[in-house]
């Protein structure tokens, strides 16, 4: 055997450079599209580029986009919960029911937001503890949730709010920048502290990918789901608390099909449908693009039944998509 | 069992017995583990050879028996208890979270914080490192996911998260089945490194080709129950074959209640 001399090698720990495979990110595809639709929205209508125009289009999106924070969490460990507006539904309908007894604005804002974490903590309950699959659980609560609000109204509202209460949908922080909005922002940044910097958001991730390895190192997996079906219920308690305050009545068919935006916002902002990827920073900008695109469609006069069609292409295509390009990049190898 | 292995086990598994729905996967059968010694426990499909670890790992609960840790019985309901015996399970397929780095995977479920209760990913990193280096210095890959790492690669992440929290006994569930020549010898290189150190290990294969040579002694088991314990030394690779097939005792082993009776 002939000696080689000992050298070492350089080995990169890692393939691509970090600000290369961030401008490659689906999150600079998003900002792009986000950009671009802002701009085609001015040129398309005069009346869009206006603060208290822009201030509007918030509104379009910031109650979804809540949901949309903690429901991305529940996607990405491998669930899904399809019961959101229902429970929408199901807390506003509690709160007028407070209404009814007197309660004032601090307990109809309690009402609505512990109604929200009954609702998710059932449907948690439900998938760990007796081991059903989420989306058969949460089909089955949408129905449920929703049948207990027309059982309870009818096809009566509830209205009279306090004006206090009207705050929460209505209000403005300062000039044009509303509470909702306001609200939605200082989620976004806890959400995004929770899932990429905390261990329990590592957990969720690892959970979505493996579950069993995520079970045998200690991280008790149940218990995670069931605090992410909470999370998504006191969010759309939450939601339940704003869309009331700003409609200022209470129909059990409020927030009809919330569930399919929020969805797609989540799959938009590039988290797997299938679990284990995804982050706060995508969900965000496609919770922009969703309320810019809509909001763009409603000053064109645009009718809602079409903006549902275009929503529900546009989740068919951002679930194809990546699948696509994934076949064809693989047959480029071949 | 073998009598050349004296003081207190390890392990020791007494008249375990698990069934599923009327069947007796484990069916009474006892298996010991002294410090430093690596015993294979051998089988079929369908033998019972891993629902007796998952037992021991906390997967499974078990109908009967006792498990004794350092000589004091041990109460396993689920796999944190058996961590905090400093048992550790290794699974070929399911040891590892794809989507995340080795850092993250060796550290999973006991992450490094920092002050404010955020994860301190560079001290993680920083001792992964260290933890690496020792077991495969080859091994540079930190900042991509393990999904991104060959077989050899993801095992030895496997290990270290085994190791790293001062595991006294190991659990490696087929180690070298997804390997190439190369990395299995990486593999047994650490195994007798890990002997050195003390740590207990148990084998799983139905290959008695992949662990003959690394174990010190071999635990064969049929339809549940043990047919009975060799040293590798005592033993031949056929005679072993005979145990695993037919439930045959040779005579360098010792006879467990699965033993096929001479008439």
């Amino acid at each position: 055997m002939t000696k080689v001399p000992l050298t070492t090698r350089q080995i990169p720990d890692r393939l691509t450079h970090p600000f290369q495979s961030a401008l490659f990110s689906w999150q600079s595809l998003l900002l792009l599209v986000a950009v671009t639709i802002f701009i085609v929205n001015c040129f398309a209508t005069p009346y869009f580029l206006s603060p208290w125009s822009l201030s509007d289009a918030t509104f379009n999106f910031t109650e979804k986009a809540l949901i949309a924070l903690a429901m991305a969490l529940v996607i990405i460990s491998g669930e899904i919960d399809l019961s959101v507006a229902a429970i929408i539904a199901f807390a506003s309908t509690m709160m007028g029911l407070a209404l009814q007894f007197g309660v004032g604005t601090p307990g109809l804002v309690a009402v609505g937001i512990l109604t929200g974490l009954i609702c998710g903590a059932f449907n948690g309950v439900l998938v760990t503890g007796l081991g059903l699959p989420s989306i058969v659980v949460t089909i089955g609560t949408m129905s449920f949730f929703r049948g207990l609000s027309f059982i309870v109204l009818g096809d009566q509202a509830y209205k009279g709010y306090p004006t206090s209460f009207a705050f929460f949908g209505q209000g403005y922080v300062w000039w044009v920048i509303s509470f909702e909005f306001v609200l939605f922002l200082i989620m976004a940044v806890l959400f995004y502290i929770l899932l990429h910097r905390t261990n329990f958001g590592r957990w969720i991730f690892v959970i979505g990918n493996n579950p069993i390895a995520a079970e045998f190192s200690g991280v008790r997996v149940r218990r995670i789901k069931l605090v992410l079906f909470c999370l998504t219920g006191i969010m759309s308690g939450v939601a339940a608390v704003l869309l009331t305050s700003r409609l200022g009545s209470t129909r059990p068919s409020i927030a009809q099909g919330w569930e399919l935006e929020v969805i797609t916002m989540v799959v938009l902002g590039g988290v797997s449908i299938l679990g284990g990827a995804g982050s706060i920073i995508g969900v965000v900008l496609a919770a922009f693009i969703m309320g810019l695109v809509t909001f763009g469609l409603g000053l064109l006069n645009v009718p809602g039944i079409v903006m549902s069609i275009v929503i529900g292409g546009l989740l068919i295509a951002v679930i194809a998509l990546p699948i696509l390009a994934k076949r064809l990049q693989q047959r480029n190898i071949k | 069992m073998s009598s050349e292995t004296s003081g207190t086990p390890l392990v020791e598994i007494k008249d375990l017995s698990i069934a599923f729905g009327g069947i007796k996967a484990v069916d009474q059968a006892s298996v010991d583990l002294f410090p430093g010694e690596v015993v294979a426990i051998l089988g079929h499909n369908g033998a019972g050879k891993s629902t007796l670890i998952k037992v021991l790992s906390g997967a499974y609960k078990r109908d009967g028996g006792q498990i004794f840790v350092n000589g004091e019985e041990a109460d396993i309901n689920n796999p944190r208890d058996a961590k905090q015996y400093g048992i550790e399970t290794i699974y070929q397929t399911l040891a590892v979270a794809d989507n995340v780095d080795a850092a993250a995977n060796l550290y999973l479920g006991r992450e490094i914080l920092t002050s404010f209760g955020t994860l301190d990913d560079a001290a993680m990193e920083a001792e992964a490192r260290k933890v690496m280096g020792r077991l495969n210095p080859n091994f540079q890959r930190f900042k991509e996911p393990v999904s991104k790492l060959s077989g050899g690669q993801r095992q030895s992440v496997a290990i270290a998260r085994a190791i790293l929290f001062n595991a006294r006994i190991l659990i490696m569930d087929e180690p070298t089945a997804a390997l190439g020549p190369q990395e299995t010898e990486q593999v047994s290189e650490l195994i007798q490194q890990l002997k050195k150190e003390g740590i207990g290990i148990f084998l799983i294969s139905h290959d008695i080709h992949d662990v003959f040579d690394l174990a010190d002694r071999v635990a064969v088991m049929k339809n549940g129950q043990m047919v009975g314990y060799a040293r590798t030394e005592d033993v031949s690779k056929d005679e072993v074959l005979g145990m695993i097939i037919m439930g045959k005792c040779p005579a360098g082993a010792v006879a467990g209640p699965g033993a096929m009776q001479e008439a």
